[in-house]
């Protein structure tokens, strides 16, 4: 996966804008794809919340073993007469867990790397960036599964740790470059010439104009981290009792969902995670329509009534 | 009597004009379509250099790119002719029936354009000798590359840039110098008509004079036709033989430079006069147009500078106004203390069938009927100055327009 | 040629980070993995003399301080020598010199391919607004959200538990020695198909939806018009304007993302038994076979950095404003 930012989307023009756009009910009117985003990242967390009140044990044993789908079990069962539906359900709470807090402490080390350096400038800028750039070109997957691998110790901490320090150097790096277009903005200058404290200009001035390239970022990472993660469990790196998507998909493996064409059980773990990573993915989308005005679908442009038939400018070849 | 407007609409145009435009409407489309200009008519005559002045958003970018159909979505043109009259006496060519590969072959080769941003409209990537022969492969296949590159080093050349250039990148220059560059293209076709967009808005005082004493070299030398768009009248009255101010998407006045530098006929005119500092002219006193223009999403009743105009008075919420030359005013409204005093609504009526002059020829000096006497009391200057004087009512104001039978235009670019 | 040497320190200064993180990492373990790596050598076999020596200058344990640690271990490491494999029974070096062109190729190639494939379709896509190539927008990002090795499950169920098609596992027919040869070439051509195949659907989506939006960009940009003005042809604007810059953005992505391919291309490999790097890796993780791991780790550091390299290099080419000296 690339980084969903284009950097068009740093162009000046386009964040300019981006502070007050950003508000409220037009950027969800300006674009139905954040919109189909956000609903489905809700219902996940729904889904989530609903679990920690209601649901127990998710992996409760019965005599019901490796039954397809039915008006009882609607997603049938395991090789143990788990559930899989109630797999699937507990499952989304731990796998969120994971994401989010992953992003979000990639993020934080992002931002304060990213910005920070670009503010400070001069020699802690230079090294500050040619760390990204060594930690953006090391491969992740492969030291994060290293790593795993030496750790041994299993649990969701750890992992959100390495995922973390592994994943933020794309995120900083292009926060980096949009506070160096920033840096020199009149209202920057002012504010340091009025001798304010660096760091109250950096959060008071420069965070609430590079927001959405903050939350861009850190669903960027999310979408990492949910991926990561899965494919560590995949790989029975981790607490492999745990109950998270990706140790679904690992005892399906491990049990031979596939021999037994037990589709039913290895289909709904991997659509959630592409579910839930397409539905993150669309917020970004979404953002990049808002934050680069180019892009927003042609719907909107459409002259209603044309006299001349081609004058538009690109002629279609 | 009727009242005929005194633009251009439907007139033949007079020989010797090399583009003329009749009615020209443009509309950015949306839910709540923005009309960026409106009803424009004017000709273009060979060799001279017509400007376009306003401020940002006033529609002069939008017409002059209506006019070579280079208008990008959401803009649409959704009325008007364009014609353009070539030297070798062909048919005219309507430039908005062209197909897509006529109009291909007649871009650049008849109407070429200079940018406002020469470092944009390059392209980043590639060398300006690639750039160069596109422009050459497009439209004059069969030369060699050996002839190309000849070409392209001699028009680098012409500018004042040393041919070595040729296999430089955009990067590589500086601001000035690119935009010679993008003269230099322009130039490459021989074309008839060149529409400069802001071409010096974006470099700094001396190179921008340099360019222009380039551009007006080259002029003379080449003899194309220049369409110069800049929002910086004071620039454009030294440089163009005529000019247009624009305002809301509307043509306010149109004269020979000359007699706008002199006097502005047209409140928007003047202030736009006043808010731009004159390279050459004395010291005076600038000040910014206080107020913003209109919402061209939305219908405009009566005239459009109505809000900003320190000379506002009753008529102008309501009447739309036409131009017209300025001594054909009616005579009860030689001032614009007379006019608040005594329009009355039976008189505002009457004001729209006033006896206006039909001039013959579309060079006219002329501006809104309601202000054109207030600005300008002593008439415009040269002829048409004593004829202006010794009108006294509107019979005699219409007499004294078909006497001025040659167009007081030439006596103005004469000098 | 200043931006040449500049690149060259940067990936000197990156390889020597991906060493120091190599070393560091054994570190994580409690206990002496040295020690622990013996023992288990010892169950199947006799370890080669010098081996021990080999692993603590690898793991960075014994005697001494730890600056003389790191020492021996970036000289251990510079010989290229990262001693014993006892899972697989061969020295570390052999093992990775058997894996690693399978999965060079078959993840070059995938990439390869998908970065055409999907760039082209997105500069179409971004061209003409067409709105059959629109509509596959969400299903590409449906397939980009999806885990590699998820995709290579549903290949390996569709293709070959359903429909028989084509073969689940290995990287060519076991009864087949390597060797120049259409028999030979066919098996691996065909065991790579669904390898490729995963690769490339899971990458597409990106490539497409960036060069679109990219396109949508650059053809608002000024020079894209001004070529319309001069009346060039329609494909030559396109391709040598707007294409031309569109592209910039996703060449910089594409050295990024050949370290996300390899990572997706290890689990993948599990799934299809394909006999890679990352097959390896995998296993030398489980048994604990800690020289495996970090031969296997710096290798793929280097051919991932060397990828990078190479792509950086391509970008000063087509890109003049980068070989700027500032």
């Amino acid at each position: 996966m690339s980084l969903p930012l284009s950097p068009a989307a740093a162009s000046p023009d386009g964040d300019a804008s981006s502070r007050a756009s950003l508000r409220g009910w037009r950027v969800l009117r300006r674009s139905p794809r954040m919109f189909v985003g956000l609903c489905i990242v809700f219902f996940f967390v729904l889904v989530a919340l609903y679990r920690t009140f209601f649901i127990h044990n998710g992996n409760a044993l019965s005599h019901q073993v490796l039954k397809g789908p039915s008006a009882h079990d609607w997603l049938g069962t395991t090789q143990l007469g788990q559930n899989v539906l109630l797999q699937l359900i507990a499952s989304a709470g731990p796998t969120l867990l994971v994401g989010f807090a992953a992003g979000l402490l990639a993020t934080i080390l992002a931002v304060v790397i990213g910005i920070g350096g670009a503010f400070l400038g001069g020699r802690s800028d230079d090294l500050l960036n040619l760390v990204t750039n060594v930690v953006l070109v090391i491969p992740a997957v492969p030291l994060i599964i290293v790593v795993s691998g030496f750790l041994k110790s299993g649990g969701i901490g750890p992992i959100i740790v390495i995922i973390a320090f592994t994943s933020w150097a794309g995120v900083s790096r292009v926060l980096r470059g949009i506070t160096l277009t920033m840096r020199n903005r009149d209202f920057i200058s002012a504010s340091k010439l009025s001798g304010e404290r660096t760091w109250r200009i950096i959060i008071v001035e420069l965070l609430p104009n590079t927001v959405a390239f903050v939350i861009s970022g850190f669903i960027f990472t999310v979408i990492f981290a949910i991926l990561t993660q899965a494919g560590l469990a995949f790989l029975g790196l981790g607490d492999v009792n745990a109950l998270t998507w990706g140790n679904m998909l690992y005892w399906a493996e491990v049990d031979g969902a596939l021999e037994v064409h037990a589709w039913w059980w290895f289909l709904p773990p991997g659509l959630c995670i592409a579910l839930l990573g397409t539905g993150l993915a669309l917020i970004n989308f979404g953002l990049d329509e808002v934050l680069n005005p180019r892009l927003r679908s042609q719907r909107a442009f459409r002259p209603k009534t044309s006299v001349f038939d081609d004058t538009p400018v690109a002629e279609v070849p | 009597m009727t009242l005929t407007r005194p633009n251009e609409t439907s007139n033949k145009p007079a020989n010797g004009v090399v583009l003329s435009a009749r009615n020209v409407t443009v509309e950015y489309g949306g839910e709540r379509p923005t009309r960026a200009v409106r009803n424009v008519s004017l000709d273009l005559r060979r060799g001279e250099v017509l400007g376009i002045a306003g401020e940002s958003g006033c529609g002069k970018s939008t017409l002059a790119f209506a006019l070579t159909r280079l208008l990008r979505p959401p803009a649409t043109m959704i009325q008007g002719s364009v014609f353009f009259h070539g030297l070798d006496g062909s048919d005219p060519v309507d430039i908005l029936g062209l197909d897509a590969v006529s109009l291909r072959h007649f871009r650049w080769d008849k109407i070429s354009m200079v940018f406002q941003s020469a470092m944009n409209s390059l392209n980043p990537v590639t060398s300006l000798r690639r750039q160069f022969s596109d422009i050459f492969e497009a439209h004059v296949p069969e030369m060699s590359s050996d002839e190309r590159d000849e070409r392209s080093r001699s028009l680098l050349e012409m500018v004042g840039i040393d041919p070595k250039r040729l296999k430089g990148y955009p990067h590589e220059l500086s601001g000035g110098m690119r935009q010679r560059v993008g003269i230099a293209m322009a130039l490459a076709l021989n074309p008839e008509i060149v529409v400069m967009d802001e071409p010096t808005t974006a470099l700094d005082v001396v190179v921008q004079r340099d360019i222009l004493d380039e551009i007006n070299g080259l002029r003379k030398e080449l003899g194309f036709s220049i369409i110069f768009i800049t929002h910086d009248l004071p620039m454009l009255v030294e440089i163009s033989d005529r000019l247009i101010v624009m305002y809301a998407g509307e043509i306010v006045e149109r004269a020979p430079s000359e007699w706008v530098g002199q006097s502005p006929a047209h409140p928007y005119t003047l202030a736009l006069q006043d808010s731009c500092p004159d390279l050459l002219g004395e010291r005076k006193e600038l000040r910014g147009i206080a107020g913003v223009p209109p919402d061209l999403r939305e219908r405009i009743e009566g005239c459009s500078f109505r809000p900003r105009c320190p000379y506002a008075f009753g008529p102008c919420a309501t009447v739309h106004p036409e131009l017209i030359p300025p001594f054909a005013v009616p005579v009860e409204f030689t001032t614009v203390r007379d006019m608040s005093a005594t329009v009355s609504v039976e008189e505002k009526s009457s004001l729209r069938q006033s006896p206006v002059i039909t001039p013959t020829a579309g060079d006219w000096r002329v501006a809104c009927h309601l202000h054109a006497r207030e600005l300008n009391p002593e008439g415009p200057p040269h002829e048409l100055a004593g004829a202006t004087r010794s009108g006294s009512g509107a019979t005699t104001s219409q007499e004294s327009g078909y006497n001025l039978a040659s167009p007081p235009g030439s006596a103005g670019e004469g000098q | 040629m200043k931006y040449f040497a500049r690149k060259c320190g940067f990936y000197l200064v990156a390889l020597w980070g991906a060493l120091t993180v190599n070393f560091f990492i054994p570190r994580l373990l409690p206990g002496n993995p040295a020690q622990i790596m013996l023992g288990k050598m010892e169950m199947t076999s006799t370890p080669p003399p010098g081996e021990y020596k080999i692993l603590e200058h690898l793991m960075g344990v014994g005697q001494g301080s730890i600056v003389s640690h790191y020492w021996a271990y970036l000289v251990q490491v510079s010989h290229l020598d990262f001693g014993f494999s006892f899972s697989q029974g061969e020295t570390v070096t052999h093992v990775i010199y058997q894996a690693l062109p399978w999965t060079l190729a078959l993840v070059g190639t995938a990439t390869v391919l998908s970065f055409i494939i999907g760039t082209t379709l997105g500069a179409l896509a971004g061209w003409t607004r067409n709105r059959w190539l629109e509509a596959l927008v969400p299903v590409t990002t449906f397939l980009t959200a999806m885990p590699y090795f998820f995709v290579a499950l549903i290949l390996v169920y569709y293709f070959g538990f359903i429909m028989h098609w084509l073969p689940l596992s290995g990287d060519s027919d076991p009864l087949l020695l390597p060797a120049w040869n259409w028999t030979f070439f066919s098996s691996a051509l065909q065991h790579a198909i669904l390898p490729a195949a995963t690769l490339i659907l899971v990458q597409l989506g990106g490539w497409m939806m960036s060069m679109r939006n990219m396109t949508l960009t650059t053809l608002s940009e000024d020079y894209v018009w001004a070529a319309e003005a001069k009346g060039i042809k329609s494909r030559r604007v396109m391709i040598g304007y707007a294409a031309r810059n569109a592209i910039l953005p996703s060449v910089t992505n594409f050295a990024i993302s050949i370290g996300m391919v390899v990572g997706g291309s290890i689990l993948m490999e599990l799934v299809f038994s394909y006999q890679g790097i990352g097959y390896y890796l995998i296993q030398a993780v489980e048994n604990d076979d800690y020289s495996l791991v970090q031969g296997i780790f710096f290798f793929i550091s280097v051919a991932v950095l060397l990828a990078n390299f190479i792509v950086d290099v391509m970008y000063g080419f087509i890109d003049p404003r980068t070989r700027q000296t500032q």
